[in-house]
């Protein structure tokens, strides 16, 4: 992060500031978001409640009957400026988590669709998917939800015109050169290729949310046998990086 | 045998919840909890319970429940609601007790849309990432991670104190007040015409109304965003008034999608959303755009407010016009003391 280009800061209503190092996702301003978070867990910030950090932005929910909203923007423009937020600073306890997916078929229907798409055959298309490692953006939309990204250029595909109501916990779905894995079935706008049978979000297991955001994403094939040895499978193969 | 509620019928949306279950944004969960948290710490004090307890939330039609294994001590808050134990009708807002096989209903809510039933001691769910409350959506927390429904037996919490038979008169929420708005961060996708446009309409809440968002419609011109109407992949926070394509405005509320959806045009200010979800559908509301410090001093206001609740409680002298409820306040209330005090000696 350049310090001559300051992050924008928004609030969203009285107790929620929205930090903002760039209007466009990329790796770079993602690390800077990554590192302001992991920055902030270091000090102890007046009013403070709670950071959530997304693709280019962080939003830090606060106080306001504690800290002004005037003060705790201060405060927190004092610490942008202080912290060192360029590519590859931040300190991190971060992991790369090796995610087993079951391409096509029943699991991914929409696996043909996306290969006309990028004009390829749908092994090159799971072939390209899974030899990018992906960074998890955010963890938002839904409990363990993952956007992760990105992709190279030719998996920028628009989402669907209209919603399809229902797809299955563990879908593996891409459009606008990110993927997004589910956790619960849910309603989506992009093209499910694939499904993993590992389950990142269970209110019973400690942590509940396994993959988080910063974390990256190895997406490795799987066949229908092994997806359906690994079904309900807690534990998840992962290396720091 | 410890004490229960066994559902005998149930509502279509009624769900345990408590203060909710912040801190968890950053893996996809949102805060949830009580809708009117003004009504949640009315009914904990009425009932006499510690901060952070659970209860029952209700919308439309609550239910009819038996009071299982021990007597217990109850009060209804939030939108005042028909209520009946064993068929006589009790008022909303005063704490009474009932017996073990006394069976109250919960009618629908007649000023409002959200009514709570406190007990004495809390609905005794496991919490699930500290909170009791009911993420329906997740399918976790609460009773079950779902609605009730008939032929649940829902744990009630052991209790040394008990304050039954007080009362907590109606504060001055006024219906027809307008609701305060902060203008959004993403105001810029609207055009300032657009903005002033949607501070002069008189918008009307629709019956499409849940924990995550009430609709709005209006008879103006439809609100239009300027700008791409793709979705934004920023944070949602409870009170964000969203503008679909058809620009009829969507809030959402405390079971919000944690980010994500269509720009968001204002937010309600954390004092006013409370009295805004509690709007019946077909009322009428117009939205003032305040500054940043009008809308923290009045959060101040309401956090003094509910500060002060417990000196406004008061033992509840009955309406000598009703008999029935003098019975049950009285009596009963004399039952639990001899049943608590049998149970410290086990």
């Amino acid at each position: 992060m350049n310090k001559d280009h300051a992050p924008e800061m928004r609030m969203v209503g009285e107790s929620v500031l929205i930090v903002e190092f760039g209007r466009q996702l990329s790796r770079d301003i993602n690390d800077a978001v990554l590192a302001f978070d992991r920055g902030l867990q270091d000090h102890t910030v007046e009013g403070l409640l709670e950071c959530t950090p997304t693709g280019t932005s962080i939003a830090l929910r606060f106080d306001p009957l504690q800290v002004t909203p005037d003060r705790f923007r201060h405060i927190i423009r004092e610490l942008v400026a202080d912290m060192d937020l360029s590519p590859g600073s931040g300190k991190s306890i971060r992991r790369c988590w090796r995610l087993p997916v079951l391409y096509g078929g029943e699991a991914g229907p929409d696996l043909d669709f996306v290969a006309a798409q990028m004009s390829c055959s749908a092994d090159e298309v799971v072939q390209q998917h899974q030899a990018t490692r992906q960074r998890v953006f955010m963890v938002g939309f839904a409990p363990g939800f993952l956007y992760t990204g990105l992709l190279p250029e030719r998996f920028h595909i628009p989402r669907l015109p209209e919603i399809k109501p229902k797809v299955p916990a563990g879908s593996v779905s891409i459009a606008i050169g990110q993927t997004v894995v589910s956790s619960t079935a849910h309603p989506t706008g992009w093209h499910t290729i694939g499904r993993t049978p590992f389950v990142n979000f269970d209110p019973g297991r400690e942590p509940p949310v396994v993959i988080r955001a910063g974390d990256e994403i190895e997406f490795c094939v799987i066949d229908a046998r092994e997806y359906k040895d690994r079904t309900g499978q807690t534990e998840l193969e992962s290396f720091e990086i | 045998m410890s004490a229960g509620l066994k559902v005998l019928r149930a509502g279509p949306c009624v769900s345990v919840q408590d203060r909710g279950r912040p801190g968890f944004l950053r893996d996809g969960i949102a805060e949830g909890g009580a809708i009117d948290r003004l009504a949640l710490e009315e009914g904990r004090l009425l009932v006499g319970n510690d901060p952070g307890l659970a209860c029952l939330e209700y919308a439309g039609y609550g239910g009819r429940f038996e009071i299982a294994g021990a007597p217990l001590c109850l009060a209804l808050t939030g939108a005042s609601a028909p209520l009946r134990l064993d068929d006589k009708p009790l008022q909303p807002r005063c704490s009474f007790s009932a017996r073990p096989g006394q069976v109250i209903e919960l009618g629908m809510p007649v000023d409002g849309n959200y009514s709570y039933l406190s007990v004495a001691g809390g609905i005794d769910v496991t919490p699930v990432l500290g909170s009791r409350s009911t993420h329906v959506r997740g399918g976790f927390g609460g009773f079950e991670g779902r609605c009730l429904r008939k032929g649940d037996l829902l744990p009630v919490g052991k209790t040394e104190q008990s304050s039954c038979g007080m009362v907590l008169h109606h504060p001055d929420r006024s219906l027809d007040a307008p609701i305060r708005i902060l203008w959004s961060a993403q105001r810029d996708l609207f055009g300032e015409k657009e903005l002033q446009l949607f501070a002069n309409t008189a918008f009307v809440v629709t019956s499409e109304y849940d924990r995550m968002g009430v609709r709005l419609r209006s008879r103006a011109a439809p609100v239009c965003v300027q700008k791409g109407l793709e979705a934004l992949s920023g944070v949602i926070v409870a009170g964000d008034i969203q503008i679909p394509g058809n620009g009829q405005p969507v809030v959402l509320l405390a079971d919000h999608q944690p980010t994500g959806g269509y720009p968001r045009i204002a937010t309600i200010i954390a004092a006013d959303l409370d009295m805004f979800a509690q709007l019946p559908p077909g009322s009428e509301v117009r939205f003032e755009p305040v500054t940043e410090q009008q809308a923290v001093e009045a959060l101040a206001q309401l956090s003094k407010r509910i500060g002060r609740l417990p000196e406004r409680l008061q033992k509840h002298v009955a309406d000598p016009l009703a008999p029935a409820e003098l019975l049950s306040t009285n009596l009963i209330s004399g039952v639990t003391t001899g049943s608590d005090n049998s149970g410290e000696t086990q």
